[in-house]
């Protein structure tokens, strides 16, 4: 579905350059929930972004489908882009807008009689869980009722791919929790390929098939994500499972003067319990 | 009896005012406005970035910008002239406001634009709109609130111009202003034109400032 060929980017300013994408080589397949995890800075946002061509890569290929995004004229590209959508951390919905118009908004770009999206418009708010908030203006809204407006604007054009930027980034754990159950339950339902980018561990442990762990602008380690994360191999990615699991407590109990005294007094420990 | 002709003409002096004002206004924001849009949308981080155009218009507007109006005034009148036949009255003046007041507006336009959250237009790009459909469809509806508080503001300026004309032969309140106060030390005429200015000002900014707090749903 989606295949990324030594793909290269640098950011040049006057004085200094940042390598943010160092020859990176994913495929994705049709269908499945893949994470890309990594610290803030590690250029996983620019990876996403190279998707759907917000940012242009310096060297390298991008394959969705058949065509090359690399290698789109202007037009090509826009009309790829309705078929690839994108949410954010920050929602980006438009302020000025009822949510009624905001998920109206992708449809009017490609330019959908009125009755139909007033159709489309209902089904996927109802999708979403927002029926009732057709006429509310963001600001009314919190995060999540938010992220889900920018979700049902994300589907109204019928995508293959649906790209989740730090989407629950913003968000408190509750709704963070039901935002994944929504990509989860649209994943299935409508065979959404998904691609999230995040910093917490906790969104790839509840809902990514696969994934990919960044770090400077190199994938350091992909897989099944029980995999990856039961046997890390690279330091960044022993970070992050330790996080989940916080490994270095147990480490700590493991080392303290006591239990050092018990094992060197030829004891066995037969069974050590760990509360978070 | 005397009384009665001074009122007709002071009458008459504020419709000529409100008639350049608000003619000069919406002749300058159809030039000013795409102007401003245009720099928004060719700027190096624009929708469509084209850098020459970008330093052209910026030049251009610049230059007239920097020209102090009562100068411009005069120094348009062949233009002026070309235009409107005359170089009198308050018709002749809409020439000279026009042309200091659209790249003013341009500007006003151009910051407006640029407050709208960049996010949002990465958004809009994402779901495949095209430039102009941004502009159209996110730009300028996110960017009213503060276009037309622009916009209060562009009026009342060009207002402020409107009265200067007097003293090249224009029309209008700032004329008797001019005439009257100024030429004849007939200082009740002059109060009173300015305080009528004053008035139109306020009901102005007003009204631009109450459309755009109806009009902004940001919070």
């Amino acid at each position: 579905m989606i295949k990324i060929e030594g793909v290269s980017k640098t950011y040049r300013t006057k004085t200094s350059e940042v390598k943010a994408l160092k020859d990176i080589n994913l495929e994705i397949a049709k269908g499945e929930i893949f994470g890309v995890i990594g610290q803030s800075g590690s250029g996983k946002s620019t990876l996403i972004r190279c998707i759907n061509q917000l940012e242009k890569v310096d060297s390298g290929r991008v394959l969705v489908g058949d065509s090359d995004m690399t290698k789109l004229s202007e037009s090509e590209l826009r009309k790829k882009r309705r078929k690839i959508s994108m949410i954010f951390q920050h929602f980006n919905l438009l302020k000025n807008f009822t949510v009624y118009q905001n998920v109206a908004m992708p449809l009017s770009y490609s330019g959908k009689g009125r009755k139909e999206v007033e159709k489309n418009v209902r089904n996927l708010l109802e999708l979403v869980g927002l029926s009732d908030k057709l006429k509310s203006y963001p600001s009314q809204l919190s995060g999540g009722q938010k992220q889900r407006v920018a979700i049902a604007r994300a589907l109204a054009n019928e995508p293959n791919i649906l790209l989740s930027d730090e989407a629950t980034s913003a968000l408190d754990p509750e709704t963070t929790h039901s935002i994944l159950a929504l990509l989860q339950e649209l994943n299935r339902k409508l065979n959404l390929t998904v691609v999230i980018i995040t910093h917490q561990m906790s969104v790839v442990k509840d809902i990514c098939d696969r994934v990919a762990v960044f770090s400077a602008g190199e994938v350091v380690e992909q897989g099944p994500t029980l995999e990856v994360f039961t046997n890390p191999a690279h330091p960044v990615t022993r970070q992050f499972s330790d996080s989940l699991f916080q490994l270095d407590r147990i480490q700590d109990i493991l080392s303290s003067a006591q239990i050092r005294d018990i094992v060197a007094s030829g004891g066995i420990i037969a069974r050590l319990l760990f509360n978070p | 009896m005397l009384a009665n002709v001074v009122a007709g003409m002071i009458g008459r002096g504020t419709v000529e005012t409100l008639y350049m004002t608000l003619v000069s206004s919406a002749v300058a924001y159809l030039i000013g406005l795409p102007l401003g849009i245009i720099l928004v949308a060719t700027d190096e981080e624009g929708i469509s970035p084209i850098g020459w155009l970008n330093w052209l218009l910026g030049v251009i507007i610049n230059l007239l910008r920097s020209v102090p109006f009562l100068i411009l005034l005069i120094a348009v009148i062949p233009v002026t002239r070309f235009v409107t036949g005359t170089t009198l009255g308050s018709t002749a003046t809409i020439v000279p406001l026009v042309i200091a007041a659209a790249p003013f507006i341009a500007r006003l336009t151009e910051s407006s634009i640029k407050e709208v959250d960049k996010g949002v237009i990465e958004a809009a790009q994402s779901m495949g709109a095209s430039p102009f459909q941004i502009v159209w469809k996110v730009m300028l509806p996110e960017a009213r609130p503060s276009l037309i508080v622009g916009s209060a503001i562009a009026v009342t300026t060009i207002l402020s111009y409107s009265a200067m004309t007097g003293f090249v032969g224009g029309g209008g309140l700032g004329d008797i202003a001019i005439r009257y106060g100024y030429y004849r030390y007939q200082t009740g005429i002059m109060l009173v034109t300015v305080a009528l200015l004053v008035v139109i000002v306020q009901i102005l900014q007003e009204i631009g400032m109450r459309l755009a707090k109806l009009s902004d749903k940001r919070n």
